[in-house]
């Protein structure tokens, strides 16, 4: 019986090695040396985004090399010139050898000397550096005035130390707190709160010498990714840059992204494991070039260590620690300037705020509002009240009704557990009830809220039929903060619009 | 019956190496018998498949190794001194105390806004099952009972548990989101660093035991015996909860929990060689526990790629069979 028992034993194990070998049929081949290095596809777009124009430049002051080609040669500029982003339009001061240009054509456009007596100087628009532009340049040295053709080449310095360095613009952020963007000459700094620094080094540009240990650089373009935080796929591919992400860690049930879920289907992009434990294999194999973590990877600190000694340099976000909704929706404007698409990246933000900016000169309503979701448990989740929801609240005319029940603290913690007696007391006579779809799943009626308790019964908003659900969607498309505050200011003035995009009213 | 120790040692080593290979070469990324010997090639060393190999899965299959030896001695060494079948290492609520102290010093890094590093997080693991382990040795001196002892552990085991839940009610709800996959154990991350400070705990703690076997084989016959033959026994309690404490808080601090190797592999071994010798069934279960892990390792990380199951599961589906079984056996016995 024994030796029955322990040869059944040793069968299974042996039949369940056997099966496990078959079972690495989907094994993906591991990319040669040549496949780690930019794709040729990757490569085009690339070269592409070069050829229409250079890197946009943070506001602030730069000094660039530029460069003079054409003409005779007897003219030159000087090496140095002055390059001044306002609002990311980047104006040249560049300055002649010689005091006698009187004006300069540049895109079709005539500028004047602006230092009579002086050597020739003139301030003209550029796109960004680096950047080829081709100008012409009117001289008196001879008998008659002569218009000259010209190149000038305005590039950053190449071989400098990061010591060297000088912050000469950042970004002007509008409600982000959690982040800021300086500029370094041809360098972005990023700087996320309580995560990191990040180097962003331009396509093209080398990496600068003694850069910190605690600095991690980021070469750009920033290609086959590996994005975990779901929350900020939606932004990502609204800057346009779904492509530079290869590997998730959600699977293609799990996303609300439509074009992530598009994606993954197509096959484009790929399920690498959960955050905490991600196929390294998978990702080493098929060159993943960085990460994009939550703060979440912070309890598992092994995970970052290891990517890192893999050569995946791994960023952590922290777009869901802002505190004004607008501040998390602004965090599109960092995966703008990491993907190359700043411009599209400020330009969808703007567009947001101008959209949301009518309700926000709006009078408040004075109407409260509940937010939250009941657990399997029975326990009520709710939203604290500092957290980007009930800011929401407040900026679409309403006032989250937890607002001074609840005392606020000063951590990362959104949601909080409350008993169910404690709920009753604070949100009995909230006005609007809204249950939160994304925790438990969303609900169909009224009825079933008062299922789950038959307290609700006797909630005022219950009574007058004022209670709704977010969907399960509500988490991940972030860039649609400005529908919910929309959705929500509906709800409050009690618009006859009732084309709601992420809630739904419950019968 | 020599004969028998040999075979099963040689069972074990040619499955040891077999798993070794097989691991080495499965995986996300496919390897084939070429691919692995032009590893060696001149230019072996700058293809992402040496890489993969060197970084990840080499690493891995080592700690493997040494961790499911370590846990198996641990197991045996508990199940000699408490002379209980489901004693395991982590019924002296060793892990219990290591998630008690990871989780506070996750919680008071965190809060701080500070960052804590993977060594902090062994080191916090070691020091809980330490702690865990001082407890259990005080209570040693005082109760002469070994199911007392048994119990005293598992109480020990609830009031970390209850703490920890405590502590996590008031931290942020991200934190006990990881606190639960800490809870179930991984050799998935390991480095070569993590490695060389396992082989040092392990080694000493193994090396230590097999010295150990003589007195431990005189306990096993009774104390009574084992002080006729001149045995501390007194020292000797002490020693055994130190070493097994030391080895199953190692495992825990680098890979977390893992359940039923601990348990299952004594009986597992006493079955195969039919001996109670220590000094057979130290290295055998050290060997078997090796197997054992490696095998359910390479399930753990294959089957459902690139999910990974936790390594538990994978051990419970495998072991619990075995444990009842040798439960049964004993009943037979009786």
């Amino acid at each position: 019986m024994k030796k029955k028992i322990a040869a059944a034993i040793l069968a299974v194990m042996v039949s369940v090695t056997a099966l496990a070998g078959c079972g690495t049929k989907e094994n993906k081949e591991p990319a040669s040396s040549s496949d780690l290095s930019v794709s040729a596809e990757t490569q085009e777009q690339s070269d592409q985004t070069a050829d229409t124009g250079a890197a946009i430049l943070e506001d602030g002051t730069y000094s660039v090399n530029v460069e003079l080609q054409g003409g005779s040669g007897r003219a030159t500029v000087e090496s140095t010139a002055t390059v001044t982003v306002t609002d990311g339009q980047a104006m040249a001061t560049i300055v002649w050898s010689s005091t006698h240009y009187d004006y300069m054509i540049v895109d079709g456009e005539k500028y004047l000397n602006e230092n009579e007596g002086g050597n020739s100087t003139f301030t003209f628009p550029i796109s960004g550096v680096p950047c080829d532009l081709d100008v012409i340049g009117d001289t008196t040295a001879m008998s008659t005035p002569h218009e000259i053709e010209y190149t000038l080449i305005f590039s950053f310095p190449e071989n400098v130390s990061f010591n060297d360095l000088n912050c000469e613009g950042r970004m002007n952020l509008a409600y982000a707190d959690q982040f800021s963007v300086e500029q370094y000459g041809a360098y972005k700094l990023i700087t996320i709160v309580d995560s990191g620094r990040y180097l962003l080094v331009p396509q093209g540009v080398s990496v600068p010498t003694d850069v910190p240990s605690d600095v991690v650089v980021l070469q750009q373009p920033l290609t086959d990714g590996y994005l975990v935080s779901s929350a900020v796929m939606d932004l990502v591919c609204k800057t346009g840059a779904l492509s530079n992400i290869k590997f998730t860690g959600l699977k293609e049930k799990d996303w609300y992204v439509q074009e992530a879920a598009d994606a993954m289907k197509a096959g484009d992009l790929v399920y690498a494991g959960k955050y905490s434990a991600p196929d390294y294999e998978l990702l080493l194999g098929q060159g993943c070039k960085f990460a994009i973590e939550n703060s979440m990877i912070l309890h598992n600190p092994e995970v970052k260590e290891k990517l890192e000694e893999l050569g995946i340099p791994v960023l952590i976000e922290r777009s869901s620690y802002e505190k004004h909704p607008l501040g998390r929706l602004e965090w599109i404007r960092l995966f703008g300037v990491l993907f190359n698409q700043e411009q599209a990246g400020t330009d969808f933000f703007r567009a947001q705020v101008e959209r949301v900016q009518p309700i926000l000169e709006k009078e408040n309503t004075g109407r409260t509002v509940a937010f939250f979701a009941v657990s399997s448990d029975g326990t009520i989740t709710v939203r604290k009240p500092n957290d980007y929801v009930s800011s929401m609240i407040d900026l679409a005319g309403g006032v989250y009704s937890l607002n001074g029940y609840i005392e606020e603290e000063e951590n990362a913690l959104s949601t909080l557990k409350m008993q169910m007696e404690d709920f009753y007391v604070a949100e009995k006579d909230a006005d609007i009830l809204i249950y939160n779809g994304t925790i438990e799943g969303e609900l169909n009626s009224i009825d079933e809220l008062i299922a789950k308790n038959n307290l609700f019964a006797d909630f005022k908003a219950v009574k007058s039929g004022d209670v709704y659900t977010t969907g399960s969607n509500f988490y991940q498309e972030t860039s649609a903060t400005c529908d919910f505050i929309e959705d929500l200011n509906k709800i409050l003035t009690n618009s006859s619009d009732t084309d709601y995009r992420f809630i739904r009213k419950l019968q | 019956m020599k004969k028998r120790y040999t075979i099963a040692f040689t069972i074990f080593i040619c499955a040891l190496i077999a798993l070794f290979l097989w691991n080495v070469g499965v995986g996300s990324v496919n390897m084939s018998l070429g691919d692995f010997f032009a590893l060696f090639g001149k230019d072996g060393s700058d293809s992402t498949l040496y890489q993969i190999v060197w970084k990840i899965r080499l690493p891995r299959i080592a700690a493997a190794i040494l961790l499911g030896g370590a846990l198996s001695v641990s197991g045996f060494l508990l199940q000699s001194f408490f002379q209980n079948p489901i004693a395991g290492p982590y019924v002296l609520g060793i892990s219990s105390g290591a998630k008690l102290v990871v989780a506070l010093t996750m919680i008071i890094f965190l809060q701080r806004g500070l960052t804590l590093n993977s060594a902090g997080m062994v080191i916090a693991a070691f020091v809980g099952s330490l702690i865990a382990m001082g407890f259990v040795l005080l209570i040693s001196f005082r109760v002469s009972k070994m199911s007392l002892l048994v119990v005293c552990g598992i109480m020990i085991g609830y009031i970390c548990s209850a703490i920890t839940d405590f502590c996590v009610t008031f931290a942020d709800d991200s934190n006990i989101v990881n606190l639960h996959n800490w809870s179930l154990g991984s050799f998935s991350g390991m480095t070569w660093e993590n490695v060389q400070m396992i082989v040092v705990i392990v080694a000493a703690g193994v090396i230590i035991t097999f010295l150990l076997a003589k007195p431990i084989g005189a306990y096993q016959l009774g104390e009574t015996y084992a002080r006729n033959m001149g045995v501390n026994v007194k020292a000797l309690r002490i020693g055994l909860i130190l070493l097994s404490s030391m080895l199953s808080a190692c495992v825990t601090a680098f890979a977390g929990p893992i359940s039923f190797v601990g348990i299952a592999v004594p009986h597992l071994v006493k079955l195969i060689t039919k001996t109670a010798k220590p000094i057979v069934l130290i290295p055998g279960c050290f060997l078997c526990g090796a197997v054992i892990t490696l095998f359910c390792d390479g399930i753990a990380r294959t089957v459902f790629a690139p999910t990974e199951i936790s390594i538990s599961s994978v051990t419970a589906v495998f072991l619990v069979p075995v444990v009842i079984a040798a439960m049964l056996r004993k009943q037979g016995n009786r």
